[in-house]
């Protein structure tokens, strides 16, 4: 009966049954790829939060690189251009799926969403459902050469490179005729979708200060402070600014955010700031500078050199330096930094402090570590902090 | 001899069922041990993993709504504004997929805390 003979004469042997078993099982595998049981919705509600931070500050404040990530496409210093060189479908990510999403918001017959993440201003880097529809949509507009070419007569939601040199001629006309000088591409990051930010973390009646909505501004400046367990308290917040000031006129939009505004009464300078209820102080605190009305902020230009080791003398060159500037680093700041020009910054690198070995081999060059690392750098005075981070490739 | 068949039948049918169920189970928790988690909160503490994975990864700590200890890997997590993401006392949001080591010091000794996820993505205040 189980001789190799018989067993395959009869296809319904057990040992073929068996064979049938492994086959298929490894079949099976090899053809369900992890990507086809997941679904643009697994990320939903990743998105809903990520949206509100990354969507919207990667894409309106770029950083000053030279190059991005490898598998994106180009895209250039000041945003308002890319060539899109990648196909993109549902569930990528990346700038380019962002400045699509941008792109596509300019007609309102491809809008992303009316509101929400996707739409005007509040772009995301996830390709999810929301920018397959308005794919679909912007190559039902475009038939005739995207999709009569591929003898396709439906959109497909596939963003290849029929699509994407439309797109790229599409851009290519809107910056020649300044369409692309649209307000929602240039006016700074929305942060007022806290409250389904605040539902993604999980409702709290904890009492906490997140982070401000801006970080300078003149007096009477309106000033929003996100954080959480602010509706309960309503009556007895107050905005304390450093130890001497308090601003008890405090107006609460929901749980997560309130607003006041800053009173003449402050003198100007940078200040601490947290919330207070009366009887206890919010976790968390910021801080605010209060410029003159007339004061443009630290704006940088180049760095030199762009890369080195801790202790390397770093020059940063650009506009509105003071004679008391801070260097806010990844790692950590850099206060009293003159500048004599108003253009040029001189600071040294400065070792992390809690690691003293690591730095010691470093400073010694005894470390065999061959490595680079990113290092942001902003600039703070009392005219305010500079829009864009510039980066020094650390060597470790 | 039909009754033989059937029964080998409805066992090779039954195998099957097996097979999808599991595959697809095991495929479905594949995917929902890689999809980020997210995390909230202050700064707390830091501390660079001088031996493992490296040069340029630290673990942070966590202390708000969604607390914990996390690692930084140079090249995959991925930083976005304001970019204060080794300082502490700035605020932090992100994802992480769960699952790190971070060794360091002299002797190469796990960091503690020790992190429970890497970073994916994370943006700060200043």
């Amino acid at each position: 009966m189980f001789s190799k003979k018989n067993c395959f004469k009869n296809p319904f042997s057990l040992q073929i049954i068996f064979l049938y078993f492994i086959i298929i099982v490894f079949l099976i595998l090899l053809v369900v790829p992890s990507s086809s049981v997941a679904s643009p919705k697994d990320y939903s509600d990743q998105e809903r939060l990520l949206s509100f931070w990354f969507g919207l500050s990667s894409s309106e404040t770029p950083v000053i690189k030279k190059s991005v990530s490898e598998n994106q496409s180009t895209v250039s210093q000041n945003q308002n251009k890319v060539t899109f060189n990648r196909n993109l479908k549902l569930g990528d990510r990346g700038r380019d799926v962002l400045r699509l999403q941008e792109i596509l918001n300019q007609d309102h017959q491809t809008r992303v969403a009316s509101s929400g993440p996707g739409s005007p201003g509040n772009e995301t880097e996830f390709f999810g459902s929301l920018t397959h529809s308005a794919v679909v949509r912007f190559q039902e507009k475009y038939r005739s050469e995207v999709l009569v070419p591929a003898n396709l007569n439906r959109g497909t939601g596939f963003f290849g490179p029929l699509t994407r040199n439309k797109i790229n001629q599409t851009e290519k006309t809107q910056t020649v005729s300044g369409s692309l000088m649209n307000p929602n591409l240039i006016k700074p990051p929305k942060r007022d979708n806290f409250s389904s930010l605040d539902i993604d973390l999980g409702s709290s009646d904890d009492f906490m200060l997140a982070f401000p909505s801006k970080y300078f501004g003149p007096h009477f400046t309106s000033l929003e402070i996100i954080g959480s367990g602010f509706s309960n308290r309503v009556g007895n917040l107050k905005v304390l600014f450093g130890n001497d000031y308090s601003i008890d006129s405090v107006n609460v939009i929901n749980d997560g955010k309130i607003s006041v505004r800053i009173p003449s009464s402050i003198p100007r300078g940078e200040y601490q700031v947290r919330v207070s209820d009366g009887r206890e102080i919010a976790f968390g605190e910021s801080f605010f500078i209060i410029t003159r009305p007339s004061d443009q902020p630290p704006k940088i230009d180049s760095i030199s050199p762009s890369s080195g080791k801790y202790g390397k003398t770093v020059v940063v060159r650009g506009s509105n330096f003071t004679t008391d500037n801070t260097i806010m680093t990844t790692y950590n700041e850099i206060k009293g930094v003159v500048s004599d020009n108003g253009q040029t910054l001189e600071f040294k690198m400065t070792p992390l402090s809690n690691n003293p070995e690591v730095e010691a081999l470093v400073l010694t060059g005894k470390s065999n570590l061959e490595n680079t690392t990113d290092v942001y750098i902003y600039i703070k005075n009392e005219k305010g902090i500079s829009a864009e981070p510039i980066i020094f490739e650390l060597e470790i | 001899m039909q009754k033989k068949y059937l029964f080998r039948t409805f066992v090779i049918l039954i195998l099957l069922t097996f097979v999808f169920v599991g595959v697809f189970y095991h495929k479905q928790k594949e995917v929902q041990s890689q999809s980020p988690l997210v995390f909230g909160g202050k700064i707390t503490f830091w501390q660079e993993c001088s031996c493992t994975p490296g040069p340029g990864s630290f673990v942070i700590t966590i202390t708000g709504t969604n607390p914990g200890t996390f690692l930084f890997l140079p090249g995959r997590s991925i930083p976005f504004r304001e970019y204060q993401h080794a300082r502490i006392g700035v605020w932090a949001l992100g994802n992480y997929t769960p699952g790190a080591v971070c060794l360091t010091g002299k002797f190469c000794i796990p960091a503690t805390p020790p992190p429970i996820g890497t970073i994916h993505q994370i943006g700060t205040s200043f």
